[in-house]
């Protein structure tokens, strides 16, 4: 009778990879030798099959730079890292990477929708650290990507990334898509650019996009043309332009705003041709706006202040 | 002696494992599929959906919950003072909107989170596919809360908060009716509407609300409609089916982007405008069907295309 009682009790207590709150628990032990939950085989990448709550409880480690870690192949999926890192080998640090490949820290499957990541970091990989352009309505929230060699963070359509970082990336630090909202997110030390939306529609603010190869902004490229909204932050020390929206023939009728945020010391010029105000542009590499057309209210350009 | 002490252990620990309630241990009562489906979850709460909230209290989601149809609402919440944490779970419906202008697949009575409570809060997770509203918090009560939660394909209204709520960091698209509709003195903010069969976000026309920083696109009527004394400040609306932005009286509209809209970009709608104006400045309008800037006293520039621009 003990034996059959503490038998059952062991049952009950081990459980699998289910914390106490339902949430599916995911680890490097798990993760490499026997699967995390139903649905996922033992090896990397752990496979998230089914809608539901899943959380980190422990650092995760890439075997490879070209196996992903994280594979997310249904919507409605909520990834919590729960404080702990997703961890590669490569590095970057402004050139060149040390060890690239075709894994991402975590990426979605083609179809999928309403995907959240959240509270982490993400370093190292062999490609993107958050990949999930191949889903709309995905958040990314409090997640740190840095040292990947593809993007830092992508996401597709209607995306809301708020609270992150996108450092020391290969490529672009934060990839966006239209409909989307970033907010309070930082980019910096990227490949490319820092921020990027070809199809413009992106509400942006409280960002900061610093020391990138590229634009410290690239938005609304492709012709689009819904505009975007820039405030309240700052791009300096691109290697490209600091914001830049748009064809260079008609960004000024694209409809984006820019406003409260300065632009210095970028290789390109501070701020393509836009409707700015209270935005300061000084020592950039070109000056296009140099009278106060574009100004809907009081801008400095190069120690000039130019009102309407 | 021994084997009674062994029962002893053994029960307590049985007993400590499996309690009575779906309680964790920090206090949080418990919803899952199993209980709210069968026995109940807690006290007050009868077996079956709804999931009935009568009480004052934190309760958080362990695992989806699924509607058997769209006539069945979900978690109906009575009690003032709950919290609700959706845990990264997932309210699940029938229903598929096919987007403005279009139809529901399966309209019902049926909503995600009912409510009539003061100061709920709801947060971190997705209602989808409810045959009538996504969360219908009323419009009675007020201090309520909507938090990081993503709503699509209700048949209804994605998310309805009452008298000075919070709706921030959320996203309703594709609902039936309008994206979210918020009541006087509420905020909506740093969230997100696209391609609802309505309005994008709806404020009440009574009025004193703020929507910042938020994103309406593709919605079947107005991308942003504020009623009178409101802000509207920091927001891009674009491709709507009528106006981007429209307010009413009194209010300030500074700061938006609204381009591309079927109708206006940013207009002064209703009785008030003509006599108690409202503000713009900052603004740019641009590629509208029928005007770009419609009303309003201007505080400051907006510009349109073609380089025009209009200032005080």
């Amino acid at each position: 009778m003990r034996s059959n009682l503490t038998t059952l009790f062991l049952i009950l207590v081990a459980g699998t990879g289910s914390a106490s709150d339902g949430v599916l628990e995911i680890n490097q032990t798990c993760a490499v030798e026997t699967g995390c939950f139903a649905g996922d085989g033992p090896g990397l990448p752990v496979q998230i099959t089914a809608t539901g709550s899943y959380q980190l409880t422990g650092n995760l480690t890439q075997t490879s730079p070209n196996v992903s870690v994280v594979q997310i192949a249904s919507s409605r999926v909520s990834l919590d890292l729960n404080g702990f890192a997703i961890l590669g080998t490569n590095t970057f640090f402004g050139t060149s990477c040390s060890a690239p490949g075709g894994g991402a820290g975590i990426v979605s499957v083609v179809g999928t929708h309403d995907i959240t990541v959240s509270n982490g970091t993400v370093r190292g990989m062999g490609s993107t650290g958050v990949a999930l352009s191949q889903s709309w309505e995905a958040r990314v929230d409090g997640v740190i990507a840095e040292h990947n060699c593809g993007d830092g963070i992508a996401v597709s359509y209607v995306a809301m990334v708020t609270d992150s970082s996108a450092h020391y990336n290969g490529f672009v630090g934060f990839r966006l898509n239209a409909a989307s909202r970033l907010s309070n997110c930082s980019a910096l030390v990227n490949g490319q650019h820092g921020i990027v939306a070809p199809e413009g529609t992106v509400n942006i603010d409280r960002c900061v996009s610093i020391n990138n190869n590229g634009a410290g902004m690239l938005l609304d490229t492709v012709g689009v043309r819904s505009g975007s909204l820039v405030r309240d932050s700052r791009v300096e020390s691109n290697g490209g332009p600091g914001i830049n929206v748009g064809n260079f023939v008609n960004q000024f009728d694209n409809g984006s705003l820019v406003l409260r945020t300065s632009a210095t010391e970028n290789g390109g010029f501070g701020i393509g041709l836009l409707p700015v105000g209270f935005v300061t542009m000084e020592a950039n590499v070109g000056t296009p706006l140099s009278s106060n057309t574009l100004g809907l209210a009081c801008y400095v350009n190069e120690t000039a202040r130019l009102c309407p | 002696m021994r084997r009674t002490s062994t029962w002893a252990l053994h029960l307590t620990l049985l007993a400590l494992w499996v309690p009575a309630e779906t309680q964790a241990a920090d206090g949080v009562l418990e919803v899952n599929q199993t209980c709210a489906a069968g026995a109940g979850c807690f006290a007050g709460d009868s077996a079956g959906y709804p999931v009935q909230i009568v009480g004052g209290g934190s309760y958080r989601l362990t695992s989806n919950l699924t509607a058997p149809n769209q006539n069945t609402t979900l978690i109906l919440v009575s009690g003032a003072g709950v919290r609700i944490d959706l845990n990264g779970f997932t309210l699940q419906g029938t229903n598929v909107f096919s987007g403005p202008g279009g139809s529901c697949s399966a309209a019902g009575t049926g909503s995600g989170i009912g409510a009539s409570a003061n100061d709920l809060v709801v947060s971190d997770g997705s209602i989808v596919g409810m045959g009538n509203h996504g969360i219908d918090m009323g419009t009675g009560s007020s201090g309520d809360r909507v938090e990081r939660v993503t709503v699509m394909d209700s048949c209804g209204i994605g998310i309805r908060v009452p008298l000075s709520s919070l709706v921030s960091r959320s996203i309703a698209r594709k609902n039936g009716s309008h994206g979210i509709v918020a009541n006087s003195g509420s905020r909506v903010v740093d969230s997100i509407t696209d391609v609802n069969g309505g309005t994008g976000i709806r404020m009440s026309e009574t009025g004193d609300m703020t929507v910042e920083g938020c994103v309406a696109v593709s919605n079947g009527q107005y991308g942003i409609l504020a009623g009178a004394r409101s802000l509207v400040r920091g927001n891009l609306a674009a491709t709507n089916v009528i106006h981007g932005i429209g307010a009413l009286g009194r209010s300030e509209v500074i700061e938006n982007a609204s381009n591309r809209n079927l109708d206006r970009g940013i207009s002064m709608l209703g009785s008030l405008a003509s006599s108690d104006a409202t503000a713009m400045g900052l603004n740019v309008a641009m590629l509208n069907g029928t005007l770009n800037f419609s009303g309003g006293v201007l505080i400051g520039c907006n510009m349109q295309q073609g380089l025009v621009k209009t200032c005080p």
